[in-house]
């Protein structure tokens, strides 16, 4: 306990409690994501289609998802806006893929949620909060580190070779550069850290462009655990 | 100091010096692109006419194409006079004359695709609805909007034939979604047989009434090999079909040899010869390995193609083969099957195309 008081102390730099203005950086390590599609095929550029499916939340790791907060505080009510650099997975969501390399597809986003929250108990040591609000989801990067955009070498024919990566890339800029997500969640604060669970879903189209003869991305649901830590940006007078 | 200021500027010569040689030398090191013929070629016939025959001696006209994928799949432009030689089996060629020509202008046109599912036979089999359904979507995509196309599924005995839709459509991409569930769900061991003659019987019946353009094309993307109903006069069928012009194609994704009922593919044979249609399969050898995801580049290419042979104007190559047996062979009212091969090479490799054709001897 002793331990955790003074790392709590060391990230929130002493002097986060009586702070009304706050800022801090952002991790989100987990998430939940589940992509469902609005025809049953999803055809591609190649003349080639795949079964849109999965329609079921799947699990991940999202090492490089992370950003920065800024919050205004007040005894029950706070305020809160994020710059984020989030992965969005999509593992299984195309169960004609075959094997281990092929079934997932991701690309990062610049996010700019902006929430509202309640404090339950703001006289505790643990706070718990509830909160809401919007998250504009801007631009869709190929984050090439752990992502699909890997190649393998075809012996047989001594070239690189790239497996299914055109229909993933097509997949990806599938999606529009920008749209809304509505979110809400739940979490708790331990002096300058906070660990939150939040759930999101698209409210506008996901669709850079709608197409008749193909499934075009119907619904996004995400949750994602988040953990921030205060740093101090202006105290109160 | 003005030492120093040289030995300075020296330093940045040669490191910028350095710096330009590793660059020059990374490139110069850059490995060219290994060019598979595969990956850039597809050779196919147009069609074929007996010109000529004894009983030994056969003069054929077959009027063929290879493509090039790196010149916007346009005809070969180099001279393949000596990089032709005619298949040993069965009877011997040489050919008379080779040249190229420029296909007569016919114009829009209306065409069906029809196609069947579940397998009857294993061996060879195992790509073809991966191949048959990118295949018949880039057709029907490439055709539209200016010619009118449709979608038609061989069935069994009950419902011999299932036509896609609202038949035919100058928007090739309405067929999308039903020719995936088609493909997705084709590739099973089917226990029952086939009605393709009734099926072809009643898409041709539909075209004859229904199609808006009197140049007429049927593409048939048949997956079994076996089971046929063998319910119709064959003759009847011929007839309907080289009565109304229309021409009958046959797109064979699977090895030949893997027929086994020879009563049926005997007449697809006479009226692919005998209608002048396209007879393509892979000139490939057929146990190529495909990766996940990978296609045959030259299926698509066809498929992408074909529009333009229907239209015609279309340049390809005119040659005239005379086929001798030391055998009486060339019967009147029989179809044949004979091939010729075409040595293509890359940068990479030499390959010998396989250009297997049908002739009809009236």
């Amino acid at each position: 306990m002793k331990k955790l008081l003074i790392i709590s102390l060391i990230l929130t730099g002493f002097s986060a409690a009586a702070q009304k203005f706050e800022g801090g950086f952002l991790y989100s390590p987990a998430m939940l994501s589940k992509l469902t599609y609005d025809k049953q095929y999803i055809i591609f550029e190649d003349y080639t289609s795949l079964t849109a499916g999965g329609n079921e939340f799947h699990p991940y790791i999202s090492p490089l998802s992370t950003g920065v907060f800024f919050r205004y505080r007040m005894p029950h009510v706070f305020y809160r806006a994020e710059i984020d650099f989030f992965e969005n997975k999509f593992r299984r969501s195309i169960p004609d893929w075959k094997t281990t390399r092929d079934k997932y597809f991701n690309y990062s986003a610049i996010e700019i949620p902006i929430m509202a929250g309640y404090t339950i108990n703001p006289g505790s040591m643990f706070k718990f909060h509830i909160f809401g609000g919007l998250n504009n989801k801007v631009g869709r990067f190929r984050t090439v580190f752990f992502s699909t955009l890997t190649y393998t070498i075809n012996d047989s024919k001594s070239y690189e070779y790239y497996s299914d990566l055109p229909k993933k890339l097509e997949l990806i800029d599938r999606f529009s550069l920008y749209y809304l997500n509505a979110l809400g969640g739940i979490g708790f604060s331990f002096y300058g850290m906070t660990v939150d669970l939040r759930a999101e879903k698209n409210i506008t189209g996901l669709n850079h462009e709608l197409l008749t003869n193909s499934a075009n991305y119907k619904d996004l649901i995400t949750v994602r655990l988040c953990i921030s830590g205060v740093i101090n940006i202006k105290k109160k007078k | 100091m003005i030492d120093r200021q040289k030995k300075y500027y020296k330093f940045r010569i040669s490191i910028i010096a350095y710096a330009v040689i590793t660059f020059l030398l990374f490139h110069s090191c850059k490995k060219d692109e290994q060019r598979e013929v595969e990956n850039y070629y597809s050779a196919g016939v147009i069609n074929s006419q007996v010109l000529s025959n004894t009983s030994t001696s056969a003069k054929i006209k077959l009027r063929f194409f290879i493509w090039d994928k790196s010149i916007n799949n346009g005809l070969i432009p180099f001279d393949i006079k000596d990089r032709i030689s005619g298949s040993e089996y069965n009877y011997s060629g040489v050919f008379d004359s080779l040249k190229r020509i420029t296909t007569a202008f016919e114009g829009n046109y209306s065409a069906a695709v029809l196609i069947s599912n579940g397998l009857d036979v294993d061996e060879g089999m195992e790509d073809y609805f991966e191949i048959a359904e990118p295949f018949a979507r880039k057709f029907l995509h490439n055709s539209t909007p200016d010619n009118e196309v449709m979608l038609a599924k061989a069935g069994n005995k009950t419902k011999p034939v299932e036509i896609i839709g609202n038949g035919f459509s100058k928007d090739g991409s309405l067929f999308d979604q039903e020719l995936a569930t088609i493909c997705k769900n084709g590739n099973y061991m089917a226990n029952d047989s086939l009605s393709l003659l009734k099926a072809m019987d009643s898409v041709l019946n539909y075209m004859i009434e229904r199609s808006e353009f009197t140049n007429r094309h049927l593409v048939l993307l048949i997956s079994r090999r076996v089971n046929f109903y063998q319910d119709m006069n064959m003759t009847n069928l011929m007839n309907k079909a080289l009565h109304n012009g229309i021409n009958c194609h046959i797109i064979e994704i699977c090895p030949y040899y893997y027929w086994k009922n020879n009563g049926i593919y005997d007449f697809l044979k006479k009226l692919n010869a005998r209608s002048y249609g396209i007879y393509y399969t892979q000139p490939y050898n057929f146990y190529y390995q495909y990766e996940d995801g990978e296609l045959p580049m030259d299926m698509l290419q066809v498929a992408g193609k074909l529009p333009d042979i229907f239209i015609g104007g279309t340049d390809c190559f005119e040659i005239q083969w005379s086929l001798t047996t030391p055998y009486s062979t060339f019967y009147s009212g029989k179809t044949f099957r004979w091939d010729f091969d075409v040595t293509l090479s890359t940068n990479f490799e030499s390959d010998e195309l396989n250009l297997p054709f049908f002739f009809y001897i009236n």
